[in-house]
């Protein structure tokens, strides 16, 4: 995988590259934000990881010019600032996930590796969470090579959770994802079918986490592959 | 003792005051008193003649003859005894009392001369008139003890000093009051700046205040400003500092994890997770600095006060805290209800952010964490419940001073969490407080702000 890598800090740029190098990527480092956009036109990279306090143009202005260009790559933000406005500011441009510094290091090899993860499976129409695949075009899933039943709603859940891996989804989210305008889910139906698919995904070591009076998350898979 | 204006003001006006009063005092008495004794001693000398009258000489002898009636008529007095006596021209007793004493001195022919005098050992009044008795001269003196010139002086004094003295206690109230209201405004000033919060450097209105203090409010104003700039300057210091720092905690930060990445050996990877620990907690302490200094007053500067739903604040977070939960596998859950505050987001959240670490830091595996919003009678409030150990009664109001550490405990934490809670609860107008879990077991640490709270 080919990443881009946008950092005015020598040491972070310096040790971010070197990680990802040893993840066995290929990376490309750039101080500045002003050439960005070209070199994105010029050359296909999967991922671009992108720093807000630039000297000259920031982050947030080399993510416009390339959304204005229409370039579809993922985006990872990183932001010294700790203001969540500057997140959300960077996700309404365009940016697909943030980082705040200071990061841990296994983290960013993480979502970089969901990111182009996600730009693989809308190409692949899959997707795949440990030995979990689900093939969106023919609507099969599969666990462990074997194929898995799932209902309508079951399938509608699973699919809503595995876009957002690691990300507390709220039940009301659950809810309108995939109970639709006409019938919204209640609280006692989603757990009804949270419940069915922990039965069925359970033996494949995949956990969904309750969060208490707020949702769910799908865990990182860590079982052994 | 500290010189008081007010009795500064009492020491010039009152003795003067005083000394006015006893003049007045001393002036009617003699314009009033005299003038009356006067109008007895007439009468007197009217008596005296009166019984020169009655002096007869016939043919050389010289002979009283004072009727039985005339001579009741004179004795007769309620409140006075009357004494008389009538001598000849060589002092011999005519008529009267043989003891009351001879006036002293040569006397001018009918003109009665009044004086005092004693008998009987009273004091007594005397008028004395010497008047012709044939070829000699025989000398009348009619006496009369002072009661009714002492009533009557007793009854000046009454009439005139009474009301002096009413004027004087009326003068002295009028005073006091009229100090006391003159003072006020400096009263008033006292309480406004009593009543400022420690947080509030802005200037104190000059329009609000008399025109006697202005130089006094403008000093103040002065000192206000310099102080706020002081502060402003040391605040923008800290931020700076706490900014500039975590750069290179990030570089070190990475750098020690990229060599966890690619370090096979144990004891060295075991060495790079203290240094990556260590980094992690140094940025942190450079996180809550800023927070402090964004939290002191005049920081609105710096950071907008929007209209903030806290639950919204909570949401946001909820990713980062389940995943700081799963670790420990703490069963953290929320019960959030629209809680809409003014304030900044920026510190609301550090604020939030402090409470939860604490809690899921200090919570042993397993434990259960609670956290809540919501509004109540106009009040909005959120509140943090952990299944831990809690926190003992006498270390509820220590564990918001800095660097507080509850005995025995070990955690990573900078100490400063609370500190900074406590902080930005106060530049909220709000409430923060530590009371026992309702479950029994555990802290709740519960902080609560009016909703319409004045931010500064």
């Amino acid at each position: 995988m080919r990443v881009l890598l946008v950092e005015d800090d020598p040491t972070i740029a310096d040790s971010v590259s070197r990680a990802l190098k040893s993840q066995g990527h290929a990376v490309d480092s750039t101080n500045r934000g002003e050439p960005v956009a070209k070199t994105l036109e010029r050359d296909p990279y999967d991922v671009l990881i992108l720093d807000v306090g630039l000297p000259g143009i920031d982050g947030f202005e080399v993510l416009r010019r390339v959304r204005s260009r229409r370039i579809a790559i993922p985006v990872l933000i990183l932001t010294a600032r700790d203001a969540i406005d500057d997140r959300v500011h960077g996700l309404e441009l365009g940016a697909d996930d943030y980082l705040v510094k200071p990061f841990a290091l296994p983290e960013l090899l993480a979502r970089v590796q969901a990111l182009s993860r996600r730009k693989q499976s809308k190409i692949d129409m899959k997707l795949i969470h440990g030995p979990l695949v689900l093939n969106t075009d023919s609507r099969r899933a599969w666990l462990k090579d074997k194929s898995l039943e799932l209902s309508a709603r079951e399938w509608a859940l699973l699919e809503f959770l595995m876009n957002r891996v690691e990300k507390v989804v709220s039940k009301e989210q659950i809810g309108q994802a995939i109970g639709g305008w006409e019938d919204e889910l209640s609280g006692n139906a989603i757990e009804v079918y949270v419940s069915r698919l922990r039965t069925k995904l359970d033996p494949a070591d995949i956990r969904i986490r309750t969060v208490r009076g707020f949702g769910y998350m799908l865990e990182e898979f860590s079982g052994a592959a | 003792m500290r010189p008081s204006l007010r009795a500064r003001l009492l020491l010039f006006l009152l003795p003067p005051l005083a000394l006015i009063m006893i003049a007045s005092a001393i002036a009617q008495y003699y314009l009033s008193v005299r003038p009356a004794g006067g109008t007895f001693d007439q009468a007197l000398s009217d008596a005296a003649v009166a019984l020169s009258q009655a002096l007869e000489n016939e043919n050389g002898r010289i002979r009283f003859a004072l009727s039985e009636e005339t001579a009741r008529l004179l004795r007769s007095d309620s409140t006075d005894d009357i004494y008389f006596a009538v001598r000849g021209p060589n002092g011999e007793l005519i008529a009267g009392d043989r003891d009351l004493p001879a006036s002293i001195g040569a006397m001018p022919m009918n003109q009665s001369r009044v004086y005092d005098d004693n008998f009987n050992q009273q004091k007594v009044r005397v008028a004395a008139i010497s008047t012709d008795c044939g070829n000699a001269r025989c000398q009348i003196q009619v006496a009369e003890t002072l009661n009714k010139r002492q009533a009557l002086t007793n009854d000046i004094l009454l009439g005139t000093l009474m009301p002096q003295l009413v004027l004087g206690c009326l003068a002295f109230a009028l005073i006091w009051l009229g100090i006391g209201r003159a003072l006020s405004p400096l009263a008033r000033l006292s309480l406004i700046i009593d009543q400022r919060s420690p947080r509030d450097l802005g200037p104190i209105e000059e329009s609000a205040t008399p025109q006697e203090t202005k130089s006094l409010v403008t000093a103040l104003n002065a000192l206000f400003e310099k102080l706020r700039q002081s502060g402003l300057a040391q605040q923008r210091f800290i931020a700076t500092a706490a900014h500039q720092l975590r750069t290179p905690l990030a570089g070190l930060k990475a750098e020690a994890e990229l060599a966890l990445l690619e370090s096979p050996l144990p004891e060295m990877r075991h060495m790079l997770e203290h240094i990556n620990q260590s980094a992690a907690r140094a940025s942190r302490l450079a996180t809550q600095l800023l927070a402090l200094a964004r939290s002191e007053p005049d920081a609105h500067l710096v950071d907008p006060i929007t209209t903030v739903d806290l639950k919204t604040l909570v949401e946001e977070h909820v990713d980062e805290w389940v995943r700081m939960a799963a670790p420990k596998n703490i069963d953290l859950g929320f019960e959030l209800r629209a809680a809409i505050t003014n304030g900044k987001a920026i510190l609301l959240r550090e604020l939030m952010r402090n409470l939860v670490h604490n809690a899921l830091e200090y919570s042993p595996a397993n434990a259960k964490v609670t956290l809540r919003c919501g509004a109540i009678a106009g009040n909005c409030f959120f509140e943090v419940e952990d299944s831990g150990s809690g926190i003992p009664a006498e270390y509820r109001q220590k564990a918001f001073e800095p660097f507080f550490r509850l005995p025995g405990t070990s955690g990573t934490g900078s100490g400063l969490g609370l500190a900074i809670a406590k902080e930005v609860t106060l530049a909220h107008e709000g409430d923060i407080e530590i009371s026992a879990a309702p479950g029994g077991k555990g802290a709740l640490l519960r902080v609560s702000f009016p909703s319409n709270a004045r931010v500064n």
